[in-house]
This record gives structure tokens, sequence and C-alpha cells, in this order.
């Protein structure tokens, strides 16, 4: 206690202690604190950006290199280039650059009471009947006009396990007929029924005959296709050219054909109605679709066929994501959200039951944020469409329900955002505007139908990378053979968010970098002061015959009080400032406010670092000789 | 006196180099601190000139942005500046406009879509497998004017006729008009069946009454404007609201500016903050070296008591400390400047005068303790250290 007693006869030099320890601590903290909340800010900004990167199908030497009859070539060149770009996103799932690999699963949900939209649903006009599927099922009743038959020839080549290669030729049934619709059973609110259908088939019955005849009523299912919607000039008009059509039955029930037959010296190749789903069924005179629905007879359609076309009518894609702005069509701004707000990380991570809905979607069935909707999960699989005038581009539907699909209990999903996309559009990264987009951890898979595709598709897979990354990203993958395989989307990040973070974290660094730099002089500054303040003191205990170690412990005993005391003033101080500071300036990150915990560490770091430094002067002082010194200090 | 001064600070090398060495880090540090806030309004102006904050034009709902019937007063509005100023604010107007043509040479219809940009149009884009060519002597640019020429599918060049000089060109019929539209780019990729050509062009071959774009995208020009701009914005267009009820002739304009926003604000933010902690680090560090000094100063009383028992006047040995103190500040300055300048590429532009507030205020330290100590009469000082 000499030298605290000491110290505490001179005031002035203790304040002047206390002062440059305290600031400078105070300093320290608020340099660290600094640097931790900018760091914070920064990386919360980052997370706002997504970078992701996109296979580029696109084969830019085709137009000088390849003449137009080399089909072939250009068909194996797109194939070579697939299957390149295949291996290339395999290959990036292992890169260091990327953050993310969103792998979203596809499958349906049915939500009572809901109706899917169609391309016409909102703008007529916007009709087009291939982006429909599998809302365009239909049933009628209808009187059968004249049947047209006509053999379809084909072959195929058949390998015997000797290797021997056979060619079949055969015929495959097809029949038309102009049907005239008397009574519209189940179509999709979008869609005017027609007086008249073309109503095209290849199913037969059990002797392969064609199961309709000339003049019968029936009811039929099928694919629906409505009349085309023409531009002429400035105006657009139904297509009177041609009729409605019904292409009867549906591939998720006869994908394929069944057996081949001999008929009249002729090989046939065979699609027969298959039982519990026939593709129509005779009524009686004056009984309509109700009646025969309600009849014994009408089992199968009302459990199988009315089943398919109500449910499938009443179900949504559903696409899981682990970041729905890693889906082009978000990262692009194509879509966005325009009500509400997207998934948050905790959403993400916990797997909450919330969701994204499409606009003309939640129009049509008055959804609005903040609403909950039950979605009851299954997965009956999807097929995906190529573009006749591009292979390379593939677009995906959900298949109709089917029985052997089950449904799930529903779940209840809050509605947090509505997005707006480009509606029913064919390409690669489109989605149908019916998609509910879930955080992937909120859902368990449904079972996959047999024979399911997996999710070999663009729309499904995502490569996120890390912000700022895409030249050293696009580097490793041309060290790999990969190079030019993707094209990346980025938000901006590399003209704004890159730029201004970088700078933001440079700073942070910089003044963390000066606070240290001002702390640690203090601190030398300080030990070296004290230490040269007590030597006199500390030689006279030694000439009195007190210990090296009693000495050392002494002049501790007064630094460690002075340094411990100015520091936690320091950390009080710098809390304040910064409390202050914060308060002012944060509206958003005021929960990055000062870290008491942090700064204590540091504070304590800084103590342990001026006790060592004062143990260094002391101990180099101790090595002097005591009576050697007080001989100096006289003839100074 | 400067001899005195020399012989003073080589007594004390020690000392003098422990000092030499605070007073560089402080300069050091001082010129670290100063550059800050410069680097960063320098990133905010970067990102205000390259920021791209795309507006699309919607339907009231904001729920469709293609297929629109946008009528020709919106596209003056955001081509003509003649008549509005709203035209000066924006840029890379996209516009769209498909025609029905029936084409001879194909026995079929096809689409004529005037455009004024390429990325305007989704179907064009590189992600959807598309590869845009342009043929010698035309350009993207050749989209923004009224020129007749078009881009074709590369799947339509076979049937295509040559002209006398045997370049390529497509005729078309639109009601009744037969058109001819030399071939200015090929595309690959996309709808083989749709044409493209400047969108002037088909507004010229259209009647005042027919004239409008299906959709109809910009920039805006200045980012440090967006709020006067959001304003003037919503004389013609209305903001989307979901549950409204779309009329025509009535849209309503999408600004994608979320990330843009998200970004300016945090840099304002970090720029307050920084405005607000750097003067206070200046201060504190001000504080510190005049502390550091004072404390120094006061170790040396006895030496200030020798000086003046021997006959020194106070102002004397004020000159005397004051120099010797000086002097060290001065190489501990241009020391850190020098180092920092070997470090760094670019020196801030207030880095000088940091280090040299740093230096002043040690100064000020110093000539404070000296005046404070060598206040006292001699023999007052004396006894004190006895």
């Amino acid at each position: 206690m000499i030298f605290l007693k000491q110290i505490f006869r001179s005031p002035v030099r203790l304040t002047a202690f206390f002062l440059l320890l305290s600031l400078t601590g105070a300093v320290l903290c608020i340099g660290w604190n600094a640097y931790a909340q900018v760091r914070h800010q920064a990386e919360s900004l980052r997370e706002q950006y997504t970078t992701i990167a996109v296979p580029d199908y696109r084969m830019q030497m085709l137009m000088e290199e390849m003449p137009e009859e080399e089909v072939n070539a250009f068909i194996r060149g797109l194939l070579d280039r697939r299957e390149l770009i295949r291996q290339a996103v395999e290959a990036a799932g292992d890169s260091k650059f990327i953050r993310l690999v969103d792998q979203r699963e596809l499958f349906s949900a049915y939500i009572s009471g809901c109706k899917a939209i169609t391309s016409g649903s909102v703008d007529w006009k916007a009709y087009k009947s291939t982006l429909d599927v599998p809302y365009n099922l239909a049933v009628f009743t209808i009187t059968c006009g004249d049947i047209e038959r006509t053999d379809m020839d084909g072959s195929s080549h058949m390998t015997s396990p000797e290797g021997e290669e056979t060619l079949t030729e055969y015929s495959v049934v097809n029949y038309s007929f102009i049907a005239r619709v008397e009574e519209c059973v189940s179509l999709h609110n979008a869609y005017t029924p027609s007086e008249e259908l073309s109503v095209y088939g290849n199913i037969t019955d059990e002797g392969g005959r064609i199961p309709f005849e000339e003049g019968e009523r029936y009811l039929v299912w099928g694919v629906y296709t409505g009349q085309g919607i023409i531009q002429i000039g400035n105006r657009w008009e139904v297509d009177d050219m041609l009729p409605a059509q019904l292409h009867l039955g549906h591939d998720v029930i006869y994908r394929s054909f069944d057996e081949f037959y001999e008929q009249n010296g002729k090989l046939y190749l065979d699609r027969k109605m298959k039982e519990g789903y026939p593709i129509c069924a005779k009524l009686e005179d004056e009984e309509d679709a109700a009646a025969y629905l309600a009849s014994s007879m009408g089992t199968d359609w009302q459990e199988n066929i009315m089943e398919i076309c109500n449910i499938t009518s009443q179900s949504v894609p559903i696409m899981t994501t682990n970041k729905v702005e890693s889906l082009l069509l978000f990262n692009s701004y194509d879509a966005s959200i325009i009500e509400g707000r997207s998934f948050t990380t905790d959403e993400y991570k916990n797997g909450s039951k919330v969701c994204i809905i499409g606009a003309d979607y939640a129009g049509e069935n008055g959804l609005e944020p903040g609403d909950t909707i039950s979605l009851s999960f299954y997965n009956s699989g999807y097929i995906s469409q190529s573009s006749e005038a591009d292979p390379s581009i593939t677009q995906y539907f959900i298949e109709p329900y089917t029985n052997s699909a089950k449904i799930r209990d529903p779940d209840e999903y809050l509605v947090i955002g509505v997005y707006q996309s480009s509606g029913f559009i064919f390409n690669s990264y489109a989605f149908s505007p019916n998609t509910i987009f879930v955080p992937a951890a909120s859902v368990t898979l449904p079972d996959t139908p047999a024979g399911y595709m997996g999710r070999d598709l663009d729309i499904l897979t995502s490569l996120v990378l890390h912000n700022g990354t895409i030249d050293q990203f696009e580097a490793e993958m041309a060290d790999n053979g990969y190079g030019g395989c993707f094209l990346y989307f980025d938000q901006g990040f590399s003209e704004t968010g890159g730029a201004g973070t970088e700078v933001m974290e440079q700073n942070a660094r910089r003044l963390l970098v000066f606070s240290v730099i001002l702390f640690l002089a203090a601190g030398i500054l300080f030990a070296f002061l004290y230490v040269k303040w007590s030597a006199r003191s500390a030689m006279i205990m030694r000439l009195n015959g007190a210990r090296p170690g009693k000495v050392l412990i002494a002049i501790m005993e007064c630094s460690l009080v002075i340094t411990g005391v100015s520091l936690i003033i320091g950390g009080i101080i710098s809390y304040s400032l910064f409390s202050w500071i914060c308060g002012l300036v944060f509206t958003r990150y005021a929960s990055l406010s000062y870290s008491i915990l942090q700064s204590f560490l540091i504070l304590g770091i800084s103590f342990l670092f001026i006790m060592a430094v004062c143990i260094c002067f002391i101990l180099r002082f101790m090595t002097w000789n005591p009576l050697q010194f007080m001989k100096k200090e006289v003839a100074e | 006196m400067l001899a005195l001064t020399f012989k003073g600070l080589l007594r004390r090398k020690v000392s003098c180099l422990l000092f030499t060495l605070l007073v560089c880090i402080g300069a050091i540090g001082m010129h670290i601190l100063s550059g800050i806030l410069e680097n960063q309004e320098d990133a905010l102006e970067k990102i205000y000139d390259e920021s791209k904050i795309l507006c699309v034009i919607s339907n009231l709902r904001g729920t469709k942005t293609d297929g629109l019937q946008i009528v020709s007063a919106y596209i003056d509005l955001c081509l003509t500046d003649e008549k509005y100023d709203f035209c000066t604010r924006i840029e890379k107007v996209c516009l769209k406009r498909t025609v029905v043509c029936h084409m001879e040479a194909l026995q079929e219809d096809v689409s004529l879509i005037g455009i004024t940009y390429t990325d305007g149009v989704d179907e064009l884009l590189p992600q959807n497998g598309v590869v845009i060519q342009f043929l010698e002597n035309y350009t993207y640019e050749n989209l923004l004017g009224n020129e007749a020429f078009c881009i074709v599918p590369y799947a339509m060049l076979p049937i295509l006729a040559e002209d006398g000089d045997g370049r390529l060109q497509a005729a078309l019929t639109m009601e009744e008009t037969t058109i001819t539209l030399p071939v200015g780019g090929i595309y690959t990729g996309g709808d083989a069946r749709t044409i493209y050509c400047p969108f002037r062009y088909v507004a010229s071959l259209l009647t005042e009454d027919k004239i409008y774009t299906e959709s109809l995208s910009f920039y805006v020009k200045d980012a440090r404007s967006l709020e006067s701009f959001r304003e003037e914005s919503l004389k013609y267009f209305s903001e989307p609201k979901f549950t409204a009820e779309d009329a025509d002739m009535y849209f309503a304009m999408i600004v994608h500016d979320d990330l843009f926003q998200v970004t300016v604000s945090s840099i304002k933010e970090n720029i307050f903050m920084l405005r607000l902690l750097i003067p206070l680090l200046y201060i504190i560090s001000a504080g510190i070296g005049f502390l550091a000094s004072f404390l120094f100063m006061r170790g040396r009383k006895r030496e200030f008591a020798v000086m003046r028992s021997l006959g020194m006047h106070r102002t004397q040995v004020i000159g005397v400390i004051f120099l010797e103190q000086f002097l060290l500040c001065i190489v501990s300055t241009l020391l850190g400047t020098v180092l920092l300048q070997t470090l760094r590429s670019r020196m801030p532009d207030g880095g000088i005068v940091g280090g040299c507030l740093f230096m002043l205020c040690y100064l000020g330290g110093v000539l404070t303790a000296i005046i404070w100590i060598t206040n006292v009469t001699v023999m007052k000082l004396l006894k004190t250290e006895d």
C-alpha cells in the first residue's frame, strides 16, 4: 500500500494517470465496438444481395461454324453442352465460393376451396393452351359425330439379348370426331365452354375397338384445349377456324401403350381403356351426367375421374426454397414481392409455416398477407416440356392428382407475401403464377410417385455465390475445364453493395487499428512513467532491506489499482459515448449497440497487457544496484 | 540555448526515444483517422453514380408488367423532352410493341416486335438461351432509331430473299401493306417465329391511335434525386397497390430500389456515425497527447528547479524545454508521415493536418506542464523534490 499512499499524495499525477488510461481504454472499446458494429452492418448489407450462377446453354459458335443441314451435329452439340453444364453444376457444389446450393423440391398441395389460375384467367388474350397444364382437364357430355379413323404407322427397333436387332413396324389406331357439347360437367372457369369439340383419341376398348358410335351420347374426359387467340393487326380475336379440342384421357393414366395385336394381317399397338379410368361412358337417352354419376355405373367416374379433376383444379405447385432470391426471376426483378414480405433467415432456419403466393392466385382466391391457407401436400410428379424452338429450354408442370398420390393432412400456412411474376411464360427459370413458395425446412416431403424423374430442372437448383466472388469462381471453374458454363447475376452488388461494404469495413478496421495503436502507446507510456516515478521509492525500500519480490508486489499493487479503476472508468465512458452515438445514428440496427461482454474482454486483455509491460519495466530496474542508483540520483 | 537543448536530449536517450515513438504513433494514428470520412463519402458517391435503379410500369395492382397497352402519351412522356421534364430524369427506356404480320416466304404469320433495347425483352435475354449477333453496319443503337431493319431467328435465314446487293431481307405483310426489312441481326435460341425491329419503326407503320407499348421500363438517371423523381412520377403513375382496381389507361410504377435504399441508408448511417465519432476520437487523442507530455514534464521537476537555481530565467527554462520537445515532435511527426507514406499508396488529404494536430496537442501539454511547474519559486520547487 506504500505506493498507493504515495501516489494519492500526488493528486495531479494520479488524475493524469487515470485520465490517460481511461481515455485510451475508452478509445479502444469504442474502436472495437465500432469495428464489430460496422462489420455486422456490412454483413447484414451483404446478406441483402444474392449472387447466383445460372447455366449458360447458349452455343455461341453455332452461327459461324455449323451449316444448317447438320442438324444432328447441332443436337449432339446441344446434348454435349447440357452434359458439360450438368458436370459443371456438380463440380460447383464443392467450390469454396459457393455459399449455398439451393436444391428446391417441387410437389403439389391441395387447397380446399381455392381455385388455381390459368393463362387466360386474368387476361383472355394471354391464353396459351400449353401453359395451362394440369388445369386443362375437362369432363363433358357430348353427342358423337362422324368418327374418322386413322392408322398411324410407326416402327421400333428391338434388340434381343444376343444383340440381334429387329425392326418392328406397326400401326396405332387414332380416331377423331366432331362432337356437340350437351353439358360441361367440369372445366376450369377461365374457359368458355364451346358448343362444339374436336375430340381426339387413341384409346380403345377391351376388344381393340373405338369406344364411340356416331349419334350416341357420352360422358367423356380428357385434356381440353380452348380455341386459340389470334392477333389481327391491332386487335385480338378468338380463332373460330378451329373448334376447341378434347384429347381423351390423360398421360398420367394412359402413359404407355399396352400390347401388340394382329388384325387383318396387320400389327397394331394398342392402348386399352383402364379399369377405373374409362375415357367415356355411354349415356342412356334423357340421362344426364349428374344422374349417371349418381348411379352405380358412375362410381368409377365419381371416385376417380371427377376426383382427379376436382382435386387438380384446387391444387397448386409447391416449391421449397432456402432462399427465394436465388430463383433467377426474383434475382433479376422479373418477379418481386409486391405485398407483404419475403422469408426471414429465422423462418428458413426454423422451418416456419409461412408462404409466399402469386398475386393473381391471391386475387382470384381473395387472399392477402396475414391470411392462412391449409395446404395438403402430395406428390404426383411433374413433367418437363422442351421448347420446340430451343430444346435447351425446358419448363416444368405438375402432373394432375391421381389416387396413387397420398394427400397429407392439411397444414396451416400463414401468407406473408404476395409476388408478381412474368405470368405464364415458357422458359427454364419460369414458374407458374400458381406456385406457392415455402421454406424448405417447413415441410416433410411427400412420397414421390413411381418413376419420379428427380430434380433435373434448372428451376430447381440455384448456385448461390458469396457476394463479390464471381471472378474467382469463374476462374476456378475454368481451371476445372468448366469455363463459360455460367451466367452471373448479383443484383448490382459489384456496382454498389460491394464497394460500399468494402469501404465500411476498411474504415472500421482503420478505426480499430488507430485505437489499438493509441492504447498500446499510452499503455507503454503509463508503465514507463509509473515505474520511473516509483523507482526511487522502490530503491529506498530495497536499501531498507525489502526483498525484490516484496518491492515488486508493492509497485504492482498500486499499478493494478490505477489500471483497473481507469479501465473500468474507460469502459463506462465508452459505453455512454457509443450508446449515445448509436442512438443518434442507427434506426434499423438499433439492436447492435454496445457489446458489454466484448468490451469487458477487451478491457481485460488491455489490463493484462499493461500489467505485463509494468512487470517488464520493474524487472528491468530491479536488476539495478540500489546503492548505485541512489548515488546516481544524488549526483544528478 | 540550442546546445543546451541537444545536450538535454542526448542525456535522456531512452526517454527521448520513447517519446519520439509516442508522437510518431500519435501522428500515424491521426493520419489513419483523417481519411476515413472522405473514403466513406467517396464510396457513397460511387454508389450514386453506378446504381442502376430499374422502374417498371405495371397495371395498378402491380401484378402485370407485360401485355399492357400503354398509350403513346406515356411513350411521349418518357421519350420527348420538349413537352415533359420527366424524360430528362430517366434513361434506357425499354419499349415493346408486337404486331402480327404474314410472312409469305414462311407461309405463316409471324410476330414483328418493335423494341428499343434487347435486354428489355425477356425472350431475348441470354439466360433464356438467346445469342444475338448484329451484322455489319448494325449495332444495338440502331434499335433506338426508326430505321427499317430487323433481327431474325437463325432458323429463318434459308427462306429469306436477297436484295440487289446480296443482303438478306425479310418481306412481311401487315394489314395489306407489304414491308421489306433488311436483316441487321440474327439470333439463335428463343422463338423461331418472331422478328425484332426498332420500336419507332413499328410505330411508324401504325396510325397514331394504335401506337402503344406492351411493356415500359427505364432506369433512373440520377440516383441522388430518387426521392424527387418518385414524387414527380406520382403525377403520371400510381404506386402499385395489390388491392386496387385495375383501370384502362392508368398505370403504376414499380421501383426496384430496395437494395439501393438499404445500401445507401447503411452507408449514410455509417457516415453519420463517423462524423460523430471521429471528432470525438480526435479530442480524446489530443487529450492523450496532452496528458502524456504533461506527465513526462512533471517527472522533470527537479531538473527545472536546478536550472532555475543556477540562475536561468523562467522564460529561458520554458524556451529550452519547449525547443527540445518541439524538435522531438517535428522529427516524430515527419517520421510518422514518411512511414505511412511508404506503407500506403495515397495519403489522405487531411492526413498532415491530423498529424500536426496531435503534435500541437502534445506541445500544448508540454507548455502547460512547464508553465505550471515553473510557476512556483525555486525554493518551493526544490523543497517539493526533497
